[in-house]
């Protein structure tokens, strides 16, 4: 870390002293920025050191494992109390969006399919006939 | 007292300085007025768009402009299911697509939408073989071409190139933009919060359903806490009475806080195939039953990763280069951040004009012109 401080403290420290610097309120203001990204490069570097180490990173995984357990009886509990009044719970909504969802697959592959088979058809008919006027850029049969 | 600071000892304030440091901050409290109606002013979205299709919550959106247009292989712009897409057109000067609008693309841009909890089970399946076939489907039926060009910025990008790897014969040019492809390299710090040791994406998503957007915020947030949290705000103070700086920070801080949700299915796919198992380069991921094989991308492809991405770093974008099997093909490494890339000043001084020229040489220029 003190190489990566070296270039702008040294940058600071040059504007400050040797007769580089002039008085003028430009140059003081010029050094007090120069200064103040020294520091936050500086605490910059040592935040990125301090989220490396082993220390943060079991302590980020030890908060989101509580954070996740506190979740996870909230959502038990919300689910009971669902149940207890017949309400439908978020169990429930999934299921159904989870057919659904299932069952938009099968039809879409199914259509997909058909859609294969009515290309294969179309250029078994072309071949027969000469080109067609129109050509197809769907591109959709046994793409999915 | 000559009312400057002595030479010996700059931190020192003089009572000029103090002065001066009174008068500066009554002229930002004059300015609060004008910081507040700039908030309440904000705009984001430089050029208009119309939906020209939507798939569920996915929506096409047509750049409406009344630029000629020079090519008629449209331009089809992709971008992350993390945060919203307007970043590619945040406001007049700082936009990407109105490069590509300018050289002459009919230009579409793919809004993911906002998942909600219904949404958790869409994954790299449906967010791929579904949507982005169909949107491009629908573009090469819409404009009678036979291929689209495709630039994908950050997640947008990996999930271009999956794309481009499936469907090689419906892409004409790829452009990423920090799109990562290959995680073998561990040493950055997002490679480090996701680590299978350290996050559990399986229980995330369990609990749930999506990857929350307050989790994803504070993420990328603490990727550069000193920067994100102090320094912005320092430089921000001493800007507020530039109407300018307010209009392109509003901006900005309005699209950083657009955080959407990622549906669960996709996040838990990426994270776990993509970013920890690494399975996109080395040609393991699956999508739908169909293997990923990067090695059938065959057309042009403009690689553009950012110097300073803290993100998506150069290393994890510049392998893809190296697999493609394309013979015309192209990286740049440009000095900016991983926003920079799109709003930067430079960048849109610079590269894009440049990435616009591009695309450009590699696509056919309009029949309806040339008649």
């Amino acid at each position: 870390m003190a190489q990566k401080m070296a270039p702008g403290a040294t940058g600071a420290a040059g504007t400050m002293g040797g007769g580089a610097f002039p008085g003028s309120q430009a140059a003081h203001d010029a050094t007090m920025k120069a200064m103040r990204k020294t520091f936050f490069d500086a605490w910059a570097q040592q935040c990125e050191e301090f989220m490396r180490s082993e220390a943060f990173l079991q302590a980020m995984k030890q908060s989101m494992d509580s954070a996740l357990a506190f979740r996870e009886q909230l959502n038990k509990f919300m689910g009971q109390a669902m149940k207890d009044s017949p309400l439908p719970t978020r169990e429930d909504t999934d299921a159904i969006l989870q057919s659904l969802h299932a069952f938009q697959e099968r039809v879409l592959d199914r259509i997909d399919a058909l859609a294969d088979r009515v290309s294969r058809l179309e250029a078994a008919s072309d071949a027969n006939t000469g080109p067609a006027k129109g050509k197809s850029r769907t591109g959709k049969g046994g793409n999915r | 007292m000559t009312g400057t600071a002595t030479p010996w000892a700059p931190w020192v304030m003089t009572p000029a300085d103090m002065q001066k440091a009174w008068t500066d901050f009554a002229r930002k409290w004059a300015a609060m007025p004008g910081v507040i109606e700039a908030a309440k002013n904000t705009r984001v979205g430089a050029t208009p768009t119309e939906t020209a299709f939507a798939i569920d919550k996915i929506r096409l959106l047509h750049y409406v402009t009344d630029c000629p247009q020079a090519f008629d292989t449209p331009l089809l712009v992709v971008f992350a299911l993390i945060n919203r897409p307007y970043i590619l057109d945040l406001r007049e000067g700082k936009s990407v697509v109105r490069h590509f609008i300018d050289a002459g693309f009919d230009t579409y841009n793919l809004d993911w939408g906002i998942p909600t909890h219904g949404d958790r089970h869409l994954g790299m399946r449906d967010y791929i073989l579904r949507y982005m076939d169909g949107m491009v489907d629908h573009l090469r039926e819409k404009t009678g071409q036979d291929q689209v060009n495709l630039l994908g910025y950050c997640m947008g990008g990996s999930m271009g190139a999956m794309y481009t790897a499936l469907f090689p014969e419906k892409i004409k040019n790829l452009i990423l933009l920090a799109a990562p492809v290959d995680w073998t390299n561990r040493d950055h710090l997002l490679a480090r919060f996701t680590d299978p040791d350290y996050f559990d994406v399986d229980r995330l998503i369990d609990v749930h359903g999506n990857a929350p957007a307050d989790m994803l915020q504070w993420s990328f947030t603490l990727l550069k806490p000193v920067s994100n949290l102090v320094e912005k705000y320092f430089n921000f103070y001493e800007h507020m009475d530039d109407p300018k700086y307010l209009e392109n920070f509003f901006a900005m801080e309005t699209w950083l806080n657009d955080n959407i949700p990622v549906a669960g299915a996709m996040f838990r796919e990426f994270v776990k195939y993509c970013m920890q198992e690494n399975r996109l380069i080395q040609g393991r991921l699956e999508i739908g039953g169909r293997r990923v094989d990067l090695q059938r991308i065959q057309c042009p492809v403009l690689n553009l990763m950012a110097e300073q991405d803290h993100l998506v770093p150069c290393g994890l974008s510049a392998p893809l280069n190296d697999v493609v099997s394309s013979t015309d093909k192209k990286a740049v490494r440009f000095p900016a951040g991983h926003i920079g890339m799109a709003v930067g000043s430079k960048a849109n001084r610079e590269l894009w004009p440049e990435a616009a020229r591009w695309l450009s040489e590699r696509t056919d220029p309009s029949a309806r012109k040339n008649a």
